[in-house]
């Protein structure tokens, strides 16, 4: 098997149908990938063939759709390399899971106790936690960033205090493109009592995982970046832990018993899905990911790395005072690349870039102001990869690039 | 050929820099941003009762909110808040109007008319007039706290 990223586009509708009638360059997929249609299909399926609520009846529709249901559940479980499909709690997506956490996790804080993020975590892993710290009185650090826009590790020994209860950051930063070495990170908590958590948004759409390699306790990614549909992602966390931990929301699905004065909770994963769940895109998120998994792996990589060394080496060639944040060319880091351009607004090139060339990117603070005020940018632009990007899409992109420091300058 | 957002006169006006220095006379000012893209303007106006004499203002934005910035600072010279309103009310009108006329934009931003087909954007031509506005309403709230502490 060898990969193709055409043939891989070829299983995209929307390149069919929005690429027609002009030119579609989607290098915005570290905020939303595209859907294959076996994705929406295998949902469609579901909902002709197995639409019922879950969990609960006990009539065929229902059986069927628990059964679908619960298989994702393994389906997910199998993607992230772990055994027990009950540490997979489904979400709505990573913002979801870690307010989750956040607020399920700090009932168990107490005054002065400490949560460590880093300077360049997406606002979802800074709100929820900063929302914890104003109604506990908890403290919100935070690991510094290296210049070329990792996570400082060498700080860690130093920020992990007795009382940090949890070190919570990217797995990958969506700015950056910088990967934390996670089992370093995860030693160093583990050795102060501290859990460790991942932001694996950026990180779950590159292929199957091995989470009991990273070491973590808690780790999570959304659906709809892994090739899956909106409202879907997932909260992982090692069950000795979840089962110590009281759900932060309540209501159907969650409960064993259910007193007028008191209720007990059932065992985790349902625990902390309170409600009907996104059935129907679970299931979809599943397929997903195994479709995924069934890719030549290592063929994608090294073609998406390709793409994203070209977009850097063509970034750096073009006249114009051009910042590229991360990893230099050659070092690992995600496929995406951000970069400043001096006296260009990031929406100003989206927006040439869109309208002359059909380039889909992200321009502005991607969730991430903190980041941005540290390095005084009023905001990067972005362009991200995914499995079926090509060379034309590259050569679109770097050509709209030059045509636009013309035009703008 | 679509319509081309970045005509030579949006660009030209988003270079110009005269209204850039602060004003000696200042006696309101604000910022507005936008946090969905980082626009961010800061204004000063000169304000003699209820008409604005003058106003500089500085963009750390993209062109369009440069050059509606540049635009306004340089036409606003003598007109009172309620008509800086009524200009904004207008832009803003047009901008969403499903109607493709450029006659239906104030006088002196017909060039915005491409902008209408991109609602994400609206917000960069309108930023300067919200600071403006802002300018105002919290210098007449200040005044009426003095006045309330004087009598």
């Amino acid at each position: 098997m060898t990969f193709d990223s055409d043939s891989a586009a070829d299983e995209f509708s929307i390149f069919r149908t929005c690429g027609k009638e002009s030119a579609l360059h989607y290098l915005d997929n570290a905020a939303m990938a595209q859907i294959p249609d076996r994705v929406i299909k295998a949902m469609v399926e579901h909902d002709t063939m197995r639409r019922s609520n879950v969990k609960r009846g006990v009539h065929r529709l229902a059986e069927a759709a628990t059964e679908a249901f619960e298989g994702a559940r393994a389906r997910v479980a199998g993607y992230l390399g772990v055994k027990d499909p009950d540490e997979v709690i489904f979400t709505v997506g990573t913002t979801a899971g870690i307010n989750i956490l956040a607020h399920s996790l700090g009932l168990m804080f107490e005054r002065n106790d400490e949560v460590l993020l880093s300077h360049i975590e997406h606002h979802s892993n800074i709100i929820p936690w900063q929302v914890i710290q104003q109604r506990q009185g908890i403290r919100v650090r935070y690991l510094p960033m290296t210049p070329d826009g990792r996570i400082n590790l060498e700080r860690a020994e130093d920020l992990i205090k007795s009382k940090t209860k949890i070190v919570a950051v990217t797995h990958g930063s969506n700015v950056t493109g910088a990967v934390t070495d996670a089992r370093a990170l995860a030693r160093i908590a583990h050795a102060k009592g501290a859990f460790l958590m991942l932001d694996g948004a950026q990180t779950a759409p590159g292929g199957p995982l091995d989470l009991p390699g990273l070491e973590a306790d808690f780790y999570l990614f959304s659906g709809h970046k892994a090739y899956g549909p909106t409202g879907t992602g997932v909260l992982w966390g090692r069950k000795d832990i979840l089962k110590k931990i009281p759900p932060a929301l309540g209501g159907g699905e969650m409960i064993q018993h259910v007193g007028l004065e008191k209720s007990t909770y059932l065992d985790p994963p349902h625990r902390f899905e309170a409600g009907t769940p996104a059935v129907t895109q679970a299931i979809g998120m599943a397929a997903a990911l195994e479709w995924l998994s069934g890719q030549d792996l290592a063929g994608m990589h090294r073609h998406i790395k390709r793409l994203t060394l070209r977009i850097m080496e063509g970034l750096a060639g073009l006249k114009g005072s051009i910042k590229i944040l991360g990893p230099e060319p050659g070092k690992e880091r995600l496929p995406l690349v951000s970069f400043s351009v001096e006296g260009i607004h990031p929406h100003d090139i989206c927006q040439v870039l869109n309208d002359r060339h059909g380039v889909a990117l992200r321009g502005g603070f991607h969730c991430a102001q903190p980041l941005h005020d540290l390095l005084k940018l009023d905001g990067t632009t972005r362009a991200s990869l995914a499995m079926y990007n090509n060379d034309k899409d590259v050569d679109a992109f770097l050509n709209g690039m030059e045509e636009c420091l013309k035009i703008l300058r | 050929m679509k319509e081309e957002i970045y005509q030579s006169q949006i660009i030209e006006w988003s270079k110009k820099t005269d209204h850039v220095a602060g004003l000696k006379n200042a006696n309101c000012k604000a910022t507005a941003s936008n946090p969905l893209c980082g626009d961010r303007i800061s204004v000063e106006l000169e304000l003699a009762g209820d008409v604005i004499k003058s106003m500089a203002c500085q963009v750390r934005g993209c062109l369009l909110c440069k050059a509606s910035g540049s635009i306004l600072a340089e036409r606003v010279s003598g007109l009172g808040i309620d008509e800086v309103k009524g200009i904004c009310s207008r832009l803003e009108g047009a901008l969403k109007a499903s109607d493709d006329d450029p006659e239906s934009f104030p006088e002196g931003y017909s060039m915005f008319f491409p902008v209408r087909l991109h609602k994400s954007r609206h917000s960069c031509v309108l930023l300067p007039f919200q600071a403006v506005i802002t300018a105002v309403s919290e210098y007449r709230d200040s005044s009426d706290k003095k006045s309330k502490r004087q009598s």
